[in-house]
């Protein structure tokens, strides 16, 4: 029952599938616009990335600072155990993320339009 | 009396039609108690696609869409809410209208119409979710849902080849 079509059908189905995602993927994420800082769950900031600033997080004994300067953001310091926010290095396309987990904080970036998770469900 | 496609409208065949868009509510709703995939949404079995494939083949275009129709606006506004509705819509607009295309041509078997199906009702969705959020990124989720469209398409067109060829349905005058 099964045809030789379908087989050609379903390769091509994956292969355009395939291909329109490498697309999508070399032209997304897009440059992001926002800085969100988040601590303990709660946003504790929203700075835009063209604005250079250092933000100075204290809560509950965590300290993190973090440096925003032309169009990137990045750990610049922290008083937990492992630094690993700090290697994480710099960002600045949506959907990237600095996470220190120790210290409860999150740093992502946000486009100019909202974030589609938001209502897709 | 009313003629449609050649086809009379007669209570019988109404009846049988909106029995079929229950048949197939019923397996929509199966579908929203278990989900079958979580890690991506959108990702399922298809289930109504079961009655939505033996009707096209069985009873016609216009008949089979018509079921869809109902099936995916009573679905949605019960189960999933007005952005899934939307969704879902213009996933069963594209999808019924390329297996029927695919079943047209005379090539492909019950189980490729159905893959079709699988794959291009998961594209109508992703589109209408990109065009509704207007954000190109919900695209990111196209490779999963291709390949579980035809994965889920692929099981749901085996089950509907044993139901179309064994199952005798009635051709309305």
């Amino acid at each position: 029952m099964l045809k030789k079509a379908d087989i050609i059908l379903a390769a091509i189905i994956l292969f355009a599938g395939i291909t329109a995602s490498l697309i999508i993927g070399s032209i997304s994420p897009a440059k992001g616009e926002k800085a969100v800082i988040i601590s303990e769950g709660r946003i504790f900031g929203i700075y835009s990335l063209y604005e250079n600033r250092t933000v100075t997080v204290v809560s509950n004994g965590h300290v993190n600072k973090i440096l925003i300067k032309g169009g990137e953001a990045g750990m610049i310091s922290s008083n937990c155990p492992g630094k690993d926010c700090i290697h994480q290095g710099k960002i600045s396309k949506t959907s990237e993320s600095i996470v220190c987990l120790p210290n409860k904080l999150i740093v992502k970036i946000e486009g100019k339009d909202k974030n589609y998770d938001e209502i897709s469900k | 009396m009313m003629k449609y496609q050649n086809k009379k409208i007669t209570a019988y065949r109404i009846t049988f039609i909106a029995g079929m868009a229950a048949l197939a509510l019923v397996f929509s709703y199966i579908e929203f108690l278990i989900p079958f995939f979580v890690a991506v949404p959108g990702i399922k079995l298809g289930l109504a696609n079961l009655v939505i494939l033996t009707a096209l083949y069985k009873l016609g275009f216009a008949d089979a869409a018509f079921i869809n129709i109902v099936r995916v606006l009573a679905a949605g506004l019960l189960f999933t809410g007005m952005f899934g509705t939307l969704y879902s819509l213009a996933g069963a607009f594209l999808s019924i209208f390329v297996m029927y295309g695919l079943m047209k041509t005379g090539k492909f078997s019950v189980v490729g119409v159905s893959m079709a199906g699988g794959v291009f009702h998961n594209l109508g969705q992703l589109i209408m979710a990109a065009l509704i959020v207007s954000t190109p990124q919900v695209f990111v989720y196209l490779p999963a849902l291709m390949i579980s469209g035809i994965l889920s398409g692929a099981v749901i067109g085996t089950v509907a080849y044993a139901i179309i060829k064994r199952v005798s349905f009635p051709s309305f005058p």
